[in-house]
């Protein structure tokens, strides 16, 4: 993609996500790259800083055996994203503004 | 290289971060390892191939870990620093080699000093030390001699005692002076490494800004992180000199 990913725009994905219900690490990895091209590595630390910043919680459910680390949105978490979708909206208007112009000035000539 | 190789080397590159971080960690990694497999929509090695160097993870994660500490998520270091204090550490450099004619004469100075007083404290010891043997051989001369000449050999017995608790009182001074100076030392010597350690995470931050959050082909993930790691200091250095230390960001 010729567009690079910043990681606020990675926590929102994240926050988002999350919003959808509870989940666990590979399940969010491979949601976030059915929509964005993002490495496998590049997950861990937008996780681990939602999570210190108190935006989403963990807990661990047995699971074959092993545990499986649930990641949970928490009130704070649902308030940023709530920020981050408003935040998005006015970009993507600005940007497509920008991008659709010269479309839209052809028509009206 | 084995998933086993790949976790030992990640949690390598973690060493210097709280355990708590390097647990955190591995964990996430070794349950995206029983994830996939479990999945059976990749093999081991692909999983591997995929994630790439754990090394550059590591970085990775460091990065983010130091950002999050300066961002004052994490109140593990006393001292936030600033701009205006990597500053300050960047004239201290350029002082440093500009007063280097009369600041090396000066550092002689004090490593002769110091080393002049542990001579002295070595040489105070001797002393005590001899003049407590002295002291005991008064005592024992004494009580020898008081067979012969009792009012004689009472006056060497006490001079012998009153030498031995002068040399005492000494000994138990010098041991004190020691030990503080000691401590001082040790303390300045640890103030130091504190803010060698401080800027160090001041760099990896800046490091994490220039990441580039997508896929990179694997050719070099040495070379790679060597050249991020260059690029974060020259753009440091650049900031640093734009902003004159004022504003963070």
């Amino acid at each position: 993609m010729a567009f690079k990913i910043e990681s606020s725009l990675l926590d929102a994905c994240a926050l988002a996500i999350l919003k959808r219900g509870d989940t666990y690490g590979y399940e969010i990895t491979q949601e976030m790259k059915s929509a964005i091209v993002i490495s496998e590595s590049t997950l861990y630390p937008v996780l681990r800083r939602l999570q210190k910043e108190g935006l989403c919680r963990t807990y661990d459910q047995p699971y074959q055996g092993r545990n499986r680390r649930y990641y949970s949105i928490t009130e704070k978490g649902e308030a940023q994203l709530l920020e981050y979708r408003k935040q998005w909206n006015d970009y993507k208007t600005a940007i497509e503004k920008l991008m659709v112009e010269d479309e839209r000035g052809g028509e009206n000539d | 290289m084995t998933r086993q190789e790949f976790i030992i080397t990640l949690r390598d590159g973690l060493k210097k971060l709280p355990p708590e971080e390097i647990v955190a960690a591995t964990e996430f990694y070794e349950e995206y390892f029983d994830e996939v497999l479990e999945s059976g929509e990749k093999t081991e090695e692909e999983i591997l191939d995929e994630l790439g160097s754990p090394k550059r993870i590591a970085a990775q994660i460091r990065a983010d870990y130091a950002a999050r500490l300066l961002d004052g998520d994490e109140t593990l270091l006393g001292e936030k620093p600033t701009t205006k204090k990597k500053l300050s550490a960047a004239w201290w450099v350029i002082i440093g080699i500009v007063s280097a004619p009369v600041s090396i004469p000066l550092a002689i100075c004090a490593f002769w000093v110091v080393f002049g007083a542990a001579c002295a404290a070595v040489g105070l010891a001797a002393g005590i030390i001899g003049s407590a043997v002295a002291g005991i051989g008064c005592v024992v001369f004494g009580a020898v001699a008081m067979a012969d000449a009792v009012s004689s050999g009472i006056m060497i017995t006490g001079i012998g005692l009153i030498v031995l608790a002068a040399s005492a009182a000494a000994g138990v001074g010098l041991f004190i002076g020691v030990r503080a100076a000691v401590i001082a030392i040790a303390k300045a010597i640890r103030r130091g490494r504190e803010k060698h350690r401080i800027r160090k995470l001041a760099e990896d931050k800046s490091a994490k800004e220039d990441w580039v959050y997508v896929n990179r082909p694997d050719e070099d993930e040495e070379a790679f992180i060597r050249e991020m790691e260059a690029e974060a200091a020259e753009a440091e250095a650049e900031k640093m000199l734009l902003t004159g230390g004022e504003g963070n960001e």
